[in-house]
């Protein structure tokens, strides 16, 4: 397991680089300083490129965290039975951070 | 007269001692001293009941590595003159348990060592007396990664050692590297999977501590990389 | 021999650490950064989901909060910086990963450019967030 979930937080990093660069630029540095309004947000958000850009930065974003957590964890001892219970505990978090996120992007453009 | 050595010396005997403690001892110096001749100095002369581990005196048994001014490294292949004070700290490795004073136990190193198997075993089908050239590039990277004399230098140096138990270490996976590499090994996918658990290859994230102690300039770090490369490679169905 | 009887784990130990070399440090602020940026992530994600579907003025009163208050301001200076960091010795790290520059030195030589590089960015965007 542990091969294939350090090799995707590899690929979910090189994804970042990318991905939150352009997040940043456009979110946090291209408004000419004016705080965004709800109405920036859903018209960007309908342009398929934005919404996945937002969606792949959730999705990655929440994995190449949650896994850099569980390995914090893992590198001070631990027994079998809290190493399951953490795991357990970060993939639910992850699950719902996620679900709650994708919930929220679609729910504000449901109404094209 | 040059000034003489204002040395530190952790001691602790487990027999007597509730706690470790430092003494200190004003060393006279002389011409390429290491750290070797001061504590020789000191049980000589200061103090008989000093202990510490030495065999050749020349870099190849690594039995006197000790922790000097924050690094661990052999006390007889370190100049006084290089540690460029007159301040000097002497305690054993750090990550090791301490049976007295500078004597650790390498009781844990030892076992990991074991766990990855470091013995070489021969395919059944090698007849050959020679299957890899001495020239070869798969011969000369497994080069350096054979000097390695099990000082313990590199483990003390780790902090996933320091903060893991279970952690293999650098020693232990450079050795399992160095048979994985060799083609003629047989059991290397067995060492493989010996390596590629939680407590082994993942743990390191390249701090490089273990590279800049190593008496022997080992880069235990490359082998790690490698042995992770080889790791998800099989994974992939890549590397049998 | 009485000696080996006893039981190591019952020894002392010191873990002392390695403070004078870069990629100690490096690996340490590498955490610190990561750290801060799962806590800063989670929170993020909960605060746009929920501004987002209070709907039209929950949404712009909050932004206006944040992006006008100099105090958030200085934090998202420093969110920048964590990200930048993180990034840039990321990056480094994956270097390591497809063989490039593991060596003592090259490691040092590649965490100086990177941060040299980082630094200017981050100085870059303060100022264009100042103007």
């Amino acid at each position: 397991m542990h091969a294939w979930t350090w090799f995707l937080q590899r690929i979910s990093a090189v994804i970042l680089v990318i991905v939150l660069g352009f997040h940043i630029g456009l979110l946090h540095f291209s408004n000419g300083g004016e705080p965004l309004s709800y109405s920036d947000i859903i018209a960007r958000l309908k342009t398929p490129v934005l919404i996945s850009l937002d969606i792949l930065l959730l999705i990655f974003g929440l994995y190449h965290a949650l896994y850099g957590l569980y390995s914090v964890f893992l590198d001070f001892d631990s027994g079998k039975k809290e190493r399951v219970v953490v795991l357990g505990l970060l993939v639910a978090m992850g699950l719902s951070f996620v679900g709650f996120g994708i919930f929220g992007l679609f729910y504000v453009i449901r109404s094209l | 007269m040059p000034d003489p050595l204002h040395v530190k010396v952790f001691r602790l005997n487990p027999e007597s001692d509730v706690a470790p403690k430092f003494d200190n001892f004003e060393v006279p110096v002389f011409d390429n001293m290491a750290i070797l001749d001061v504590v020789m100095h000191i049980q000589n002369y200061m103090d008989r009941s000093l202990s510490f581990r030495f065999s050749c005196r020349i870099g190849m048994c690594g039995s006197c590595a000790v922790y000097v001014n924050g690094r661990a490294r052999l006390a007889c292949r370190t100049q006084v003159s290089a540690l460029k004070t007159q301040n000097i700290t002497i305690m054993p490795l750090p990550n090791f348990p301490i049976i007295r004073d500078l004597v650790v136990d390498m009781e844990p190193f030892f076992k990991k060592w074991k766990e990855i198997k470091p013995y070489y075993l021969p395919k059944k089908e090698i007849n050959e007396p020679v299957t890899v050239r001495p020239d070869s590039n798969e011969r000369e990277f497994i080069d350096d990664m054979l000097d390695c004399i099990s000082c313990g230098c590199c483990y003390s140096a780790c902090s996933m050692v320091a903060t893991n138990k279970a952690y293999l270490g650098p020693a232990a996976l450079n050795r399992a590297y160095t048979l994985i590499a060799d083609k003629r090994d047989a059991i290397r996918v067995e060492r493989l999977k010996a390596v590629d658990r939680s407590y082994g290859v993942w743990r390191c994230h390249t701090q490089f501590n273990c590279a800049e102690v190593c008496p022997k300039n080992i880069v235990p770090t490359r082998s790690i990389q490698n042995l992770k490369r080889r790791c998800v490679l099989r994974k992939f169905g890549i590397f049998k | 021999m009485t000696q080996t009887v006893m039981a190591h784990s019952s020894r002392f130990s010191h873990k002392s650490q390695m403070w004078d070399a870069t990629g100690m440090w490096a690996w340490i602020l590498h955490r610190i950064t990561g750290l801060g940026l799962v806590f800063y992530i989670l929170l993020h994600t909960i605060l746009m989901g929920v501004s987002l579907l209070s709907g039209r003025e929950g949404f712009d009163a909050t932004l206006s909060l944040l992006m006008g208050n100099p105090v958030f301001e200085l934090l998202d200076i420093l969110l920048l910086g964590a990200v930048l960091y993180h990034g840039f010795n990321g990056i480094r790290i994956l270097l390591f990963d497809v063989g490039v520059g593991i060596s003592v030195s090259s490691q040092k030589i590649i965490f100086r450019i990177f941060m040299g590089v980082a630094a200017i960015l981050w100085f870059w965007s303060i100022a264009l967030k100042l103007s």
